[in-house]
């Protein structure tokens, strides 16, 4: 298990190097102009860490048949999906724990902090969740499959959101007054927990779903 | 006897092919050849055995063994060549053994390098320039390379030049001398499997019709050449694929041992003519006799 887990840290890598340069960069150049907010940067990079490193190695383990060269070697299907779900867990900690470091550290007032650290770890626990169902549809389908459907459910749910979610915030009289009372009340916190115990079915049901599925 | 594989009532279903109630054993340092046409079988069965798709019923035995359990430690003493060689294409030879080596309790590095020295692969090419003869015995080193008790190989020949495919059965016969080594293969391929099997299973439409070891078979058919009314009716009329010769008939007969007595005048005059069968003039039979 822990040869898996060592190639596809390397292949996360991939993607941490230019974080840190872009991380060096901003600091440097971006962060005195305020011009971008690195809450939003590493949010969002969270989410392009999974979704890309996901993609790539998995593409790739398809064209390579690596899944049919693992199922000759003694590894079991339980070791290769854990070691999936570790990675992902890893690397999306790391990120928001990052996130929060930081927003720490460059704070210049105690305003709106709650918030965005709220914001940061529940996008962590969304982005855990994003890498969960990736996998369940690559152990389903396979990943060429899987890619097709999930990708035309994510641009869909993606249109959705962008045009009903405000709706519907302002509909319920949602707003940044709101966001702030939730975050200092501190009932997120259940909810990121239960959002990580999620995580833990959603990679116990992969195993089910890789144990029971023919090759992939 | 000890058996290094024990299937029993092994059951794969899918749509248009069942694999029907597959049962048979591997004694331990035998090796034994499953024979079939093309879509009997024989692919699914060996999938089966290593566990890389899902029976639908049946039990499978590795070491005494079975596979929910104890998958990691039946696999570290198992080696594997399929029917396609799968590897990571732009990688090299140093890549895979550095990847394969790290799943293997027992693996041995100096056995792989003299198998790779053996056969003269190169060490830094990338595997996507390998010919189909090369990747086979590739996967040859990295199945021999951690000391399996148990070899399984699927059509480890087939589609393979005549030289390559003499090699690949050379070092099964070379293998055949490890008593501690036991090989369940398939072909489709007689000439291979007749050299080299102790054992022979032969399997037809997802069923084992045959499951022998290869000298009693042999003893049991034969075929008989014989003058007009030189033989019993009840024996001519038991015979299969019968054939008029220019000096009387042939036929191959599965109860040589049976009617063995009732030749012993014929053969003394000389109108009738004992010959060995090869696996292929069985098959034909079996086919034919159905």
């Amino acid at each position: 298990m822990w040869k898996l887990i060592r190639i596809q840290f390397i292949n996360y890598l991939r993607y941490i190097i230019p974080l840190g340069i872009f991380l060096a960069f901003y600091f440097t150049e971006f962060y005195e102009g305020g011009k971008l907010p690195v809450f939003v940067f590493l949010c969002f990079w969270a989410f392009l860490l999974i979704s890309g490193s996901l993609s790539t190695s998995e593409s790739y383990e398809e064209k390579n048949n690596g899944y049919r060269i693992l199922s000759s070697l003694p590894i079991t299907d339980r070791e290769i999906v854990r070691s999936k779900f570790l990675m992902v867990f890893c690397a999306v900690t790391m990120i928001t724990l990052l996130n929060v470091i930081l927003l720490i550290i460059r704070l210049q007032s105690v305003e709106g902090l709650g918030m965005k650290i709220m914001i940061g770890i529940l996008w962590g626990v969304f982005c855990l969740h994003y890498g969960a169902l990736m996998y369940i549809g690559i152990f389903k389908l396979g990943y060429t499959r899987m890619t097709k459907y999930f990708w035309t459910a994510f641009l869909f749910t993606i249109v959705l959101m962008v045009f009903f979610v405000g709706d519907v915030l302002s509909g319920l009289k949602i707003g940044i007054d709101s966001l702030n009372k939730f975050s200092e009340s501190l009932l997120w916190i259940p909810i990121a927990i239960a959002g990580v115990i999620v995580y833990y079915f959603l990679y116990k049901y992969t195993i089910r779903i890789k144990e029971i599925s023919e090759e992939v | 006897m000890d058996y290094v594989l024990e299937v029993k009532d092994l059951r794969k279903k899918y749509q248009g092919f069942t694999l029907n109630d597959v049962s048979f054993r591997l004694p331990h340092g035998t090796i034994t050849g499953l024979i079939g046409p093309n879509g009997a079988g024989k692919t699914t069965t060996i999938k089966l055995l290593m566990n890389m798709i899902r029976k639908n019923s049946g039990e499978v035995k590795i070491f005494g063994l079975d596979y929910s359990n104890n998958e990691k430690e039946i696999k570290n003493r198992i080696g594997y060549v399929g029917e396609e060689q799968y590897f990571y294409q732009n990688k090299t030879i140093k890549w895979t053994e550095k990847f394969v080596s790290g799943f293997y309790k027992n693996w041995d590095p100096e056995m792989f390098e003299n198998l790779i020295r053996k056969f003269q692969l190169p060490l830094n090419k990338k595997i996507k320039k390998f010919s189909k003869g090369m990747k086979v015995k590739l996967s040859f080193a990295v199945a021999l390379s951690h000391n399996p008790e148990l070899l399984i190989l699927d059509e480890p020949t087939s589609g393979l030049d005549p030289v390559i495919r003499r090699e690949i059965l050379d070092l099964l016969l070379e293998l055949k001398q490890k008593e501690e080594l036991s090989v369940f293969l398939s072909s489709h391929i007689t000439d291979d499997l007749f050299r080299i099997s102790d054992q022979i299973a032969y399997m037809v439409d997802g069923e084992i019709i045959i499951d022998e070891f290869k000298d009693d078979l042999l003893a049991r058919w034969k075929k008989i050449i014989f003058k007009t009314e030189s033989l019993q009716a009840e024996v001519e009329n038991g015979l299969i694929n019968v054939e008029k010769q220019l000096f009387g008939s042939s036929g191959i007969t599965d109860r040589y041992s049976e009617i063995a007595g009732s030749l012993e005048e014929g053969l003394k005059k000389g109108d009738i003519k004992i010959e060995n069968v090869n696996l292929d003039d069985i098959l034909i039979s079996l086919v034919n006799g159905e």
